[in-house]
Formats: structure tokens, C-alpha cells, sequence
């Protein structure tokens, strides 16, 4: 799942609980979900690290931020 | 012509040319020479543009960019309309824009260009593609080296480091530049980038003229992915700025507009998130629990209801089978009653009487078997149709009677 897509369920899922008669077990199985994928972003947040690659026609090659300073 | 009425004013003539003039030369562009320029204390500049054979006033108000020093014998190409001053009857040419010759032809193929590309619809707004608020590849194109890489490098690092950067060295100056900044768009969209980046630091017009090619601007416009164009710095204005999807005025800020969201916010908004999540949790319990409560309430008012018939029923029955009960007991001490009377009678002292007995009283009294009688007892022998008095005369048992 993106991390765009996580941040939009993530926020249907708060919505949808919060709905007015709305079922325990309903109530459980969302914020289950929605706890598993708040924390998925955070890891994915917190291990975030800038990737540079060059690209020339066909060839994609990794380089180092240092090369540009 | 001697007729009175075809005589005109001077003022009705001024302003019949005044009229004729600045309609029909509203928008001029002319190529000539400068001299006599003068600069007023006010920021005004006054002047004349001539060549061989002709030369007509100029002005150019304050607030209108040069991006040179004019110079008397300058050759230039002024941009602007002519306007007639009535009460000189002069006319000069008011400049909106000057340049110098040669740059003036790149300012003219520009403004022809702008022009063509506008009718086109490559500058509507409506055909803008929206830039993704989560970009995931960023593509940049712009030269490997200087300012303006590092720059869009460092804001993005800074800003969005969960994005992947795909630089495509590109040659943004000189014949080659525009080629192979159309090359440069082509392969960052095979490679599906979500935004990308085209630009290059400042410089002259010369130096930023690929921007402004024509090949550069449908490249731009046939980009699936969006574009944000920096080109320059602050004031000078592309083609590529007027058709790409946004423009940035700096390197810098076009790394911020290619990446929307900061990462230090995102986490924020992730945990306020989960703490929402958590917090609806506890609110919709709560609330489950009190409807569970009013439930119990309702169903046990039920029970206890439902029990109070049943015990009521039940005291209904009980005092029946206990009325039964005490009947049955009335109806069988009566017939004990009854019996007992018969027992009764069974047992009266007249009854062996009747059948001849006699009975033997001593003053009054029924004497028993084992009462002794003495010697002159009076008694009373007891029959059932007669009573005698007897004295007894002898103890002996023999001799009673």
C-alpha cells in the first residue's frame, strides 16, 4: 500500500468510527486496522532517507548527496 | 472646401489625428537609435530613437525595467504605442519596453512565440496538471553541477526525504540545451515520475533562451507527469514558466512546491491520528456500554415483572389448595365428630340395662367392680323399668343377696 493511500484510509478509518450506532466488532476490526497502519507510516516515516539516482537514457545509477555539494 | 462648415478647429484636427494615430499605432515594436537620453530626477526617461533619414520623440515613464543602460547611438528595439501631446502638437512614443539590438530580435521571436503558444491554449489554467501532495519520484532535469541542483537536493532532503530523487543531467545553455531538455522531460516520464523539476540558475536572456524554445514548451505541454519550471531567479519569466504546470521562482522553491507536506509534519499529523483513532475507541465503548446499561435496565425491569406474576399466580394457587385443604380438614373433623357421637352413645351406662343388666349405686353414685361394699350399706339396685333400695346383710360374697 502507498504511503499516499495509508494516509487516506488512515483518515476513512477515523471517520468510520466515529460514526453514530456503529457495531463493537466493527468498532474493534477498524481501529485494529487503523492502529497497524498509523504505525506503518510512522516506521516508514522514521526510516525515511533521501535516494538520489542519475539517470542517463536507458542506465539508472544510485549517487550520493555528497557528490552535488 | 470654402464651405464654412468644412472648416475645422485646431483642436478638432488635434484630436481627429490624436484619434487616428494612437489607434492605429497601439502596439508597435520599432528598431532604431538612440540619442539625446536623458534621465529626469522624477525617473523619468526622455529621448529620441532615429536612423538615417527620421526621428521621433520617445519617453519612457518611471517603473518600467531596463535591463541595461541606455546610451546615446545605443541601438535598440523599443516596444510600446505613440501618443499625441495637444498642446504642442507633437507626438512621441511612449516605451514600455526597450532592449538592445540583437537581444530585441530574441525579445520579438519571444513575443511572437508567447503569442502563437497562447492561442494554442498551452498558458490555460484549466489544462494545469495538479501537483501529487505525496510525490514518491521526484524527477529533476537541470545541470549536474552549480547552485541550482544542490539546491532543489537540499530542500527536498530536508523537506520530503521519503521521495526518490531521479536527476537527469541536462545541458541548459547553448544549441544543444533545448534538444536535450525535450530528451531530458521524455525519459523522466518513462520512468513514471510523480512531479518533476525542470530549471536552471540565473543568468541572460541568452543564457535561459532554451526555455524559451518552442520544442522546450510542447514537451512541457504533452507531459504526462506534472511540471514545475524554475528557471532563473525571481524576475526573469520563460516560456517553460507560462506552460508548465507551476512555476517556482527559485531552485529552492521548487523543491518545496514538489513536495507539499514537510515529513516532520506528517509524523505530527500521524500521531495526532492515532491518538484521534484511540480516542473515538474509548467514546464509541463508552457509549456502547451505556446503551448495554439501559438494555440490562429494561430487560431485568422485565424479569422482575414477569416474577411478580408468577408469584402472584403462585400465591392465587396456594391459597386455594390451602383453602381445599382446610376444607377437606373441617369436612373430616365433622365426620370425626359424628363418630365420636356414635362412640358416645356405644358407651352410656343405660345401655346394658336394656338388655337386663342392673345397675348398683351407693349414695347416688355408680358403685364399680372393684368398689368393696360393707355391711348395712344402703344401695339402690338400678333396672331399666324399676329402682329398689336393698341394705346389704352379709360382706360375704355368697351372701350378698
Amino acid at each position: 500500500m502507498k504511503f499516499e493511500d495509508k494516509i487516506k484510509r488512515i483518515e476513512e478509518i477515523a471517520s468510520e468510527m466515529e460514526m453514530k450506532d456503529i457495531e463493537l466488532e466493527n468498532l474493534i476490526k477498524l481501529y485494529e486496522e487503523g492502529i497497524k497502519l498509523t504505525r506503518e507510516a510512522r516506521t516508514f516515516l522514521e526510516k525515511a532517507e533521501l535516494k538520489i539516482s542519475k539517470i542517463n537514457g536507458e542506465s539508472i545509477k544510485e549517487v550520493k548527496e555528497a557528490e552535488f555539494e | 472646401m470654402n464651405n464654412d462648415e468644412n472648416i475645422l478647429s485646431i483642436s478638432k484636427l488635434t484630436n481627429l489625428i490624436q484619434n487616428d494615430l494612437e489607434s492605429n499605432f497601439a502596439d508597435i515594436a520599432v528598431e532604431g537609435e538612440i540619442s539625446n537620453f536623458k534621465q529626469h530626477s522624477s525617473g523619468h526617461k526622455y529621448f529620441s530613437l532615429k536612423d538615417d533619414n527620421a526621428q521621433i520623440s520617445a519617453v519612457m515613464w518611471k517603473g518600467q525595467r531596463l535591463s541595461f543602460v541606455p546610451d546615446d547611438g545605443q541601438k535598440v528595439i523599443a516596444f510600446g504605442r505613440i501618443t499625441v501631446y495637444p498642446p504642442r502638437g507633437s507626438y512621441q512614443m511612449q516605451v514600455n519596453m526597450m532592449t538592445p539590438k540583437g537581444i530585441g530580435d530574441l525579445f520579438l521571436k519571444l513575443e511572437q512565440l508567447k503569442n502563437k503558444l497562447k492561442s494554442k491554449g498551452f498558458f490555460e489554467y484549466e489544462r494545469k496538471r495538479p501537483i501529487p501532495q505525496f510525490p514518491e519520484i521526484i524527477g529533476v532535469s537541470t545541470s549536474p553541477t552549480g547552485a541550482a541542483v544542490r539546491d532543489i537536493i537540499t530542500t527536498i532532503r530536508r523537506r520530503y526525504p521519503i521521495a526518490k530523487i531521479y536527476l537527469r543531467p541536462t545541458v541548459v545553455q547553448g544549441d544543444n540545451a533545448a534538444p536535450d531538455i525535450v530528451k531530458a522531460i521524455s525519459e523522466l516520464n518513462n520512468i513514471n515520475c510523480d512531479v518533476i523539476i525542470i530549471g536552471r540558475g540565473g543568468g541572460s536572456i541568452e543564457d535561459l533562451w532554451a526555455f524559451n524554445m518552442e520544442e522546450v514548451a510542447e514537451a512541457i505541454y504533452n507531459s504526462k507527469s506534472p511540471i514545475i519550471s524554475a528557471v532563473g531567479h525571481e524576475t526573469d519569466f520563460t516560456i517553460s514558466d507560462l506552460v508548465a504546470d507551476l512555476r517556482a521562482a527559485t531552485p529552492t522553491a521548487a523543491g518545496e512546491l514538489a513536495t507539499p507536506y514537510k515529513i516532520d509534519d506528517l509524523q505530527n499529523y500521524i500521531s495526532q491520528q492515532e491518538s484521534t483513532i484511540s480516542d473515538i475507541l474509548y467514546q464509541q465503548i463508552d457509549e456502547i456500554k451505556l446503551t448495554l446499561i439501559e438494555f440490562e435496565k429494561e430487560r431485568t425491569k422485565n424479569l422482575i415483572f414477569n416474577k411478580l406474576i408468577y408469584f402472584n399466580q403462585k400465591i392465587d394457587f396456594t391459597q386455594d389448595s390451602m383453602y381445599n385443604q382446610i376444607k377437606s380438614k373441617l369436612k373430616d373433623l365433622k365426620y370425626r365428630i359424628n363418630n365420636f357421637d356414635s362412640e358416645l352413645k356405644s358407651i352410656n351406662p343405660d345401655l346394658p340395662l336394656s338388655r337386663g343388666y342392673a345397675m348398683i349405686k351407693r349414695n347416688g353414685k355408680i358403685l364399680k367392680s372393684n368398689d368393696k361394699l360393707k355391711l348395712s350399706d344402703k344401695i339402690e339396685i338400678v333396672r331399666q323399668q324399676q329402682t329398689n333400695k336393698a341394705v346389704v346383710i352379709n360382706k360375704n360374697q355368697e351372701d350378698l343377696f
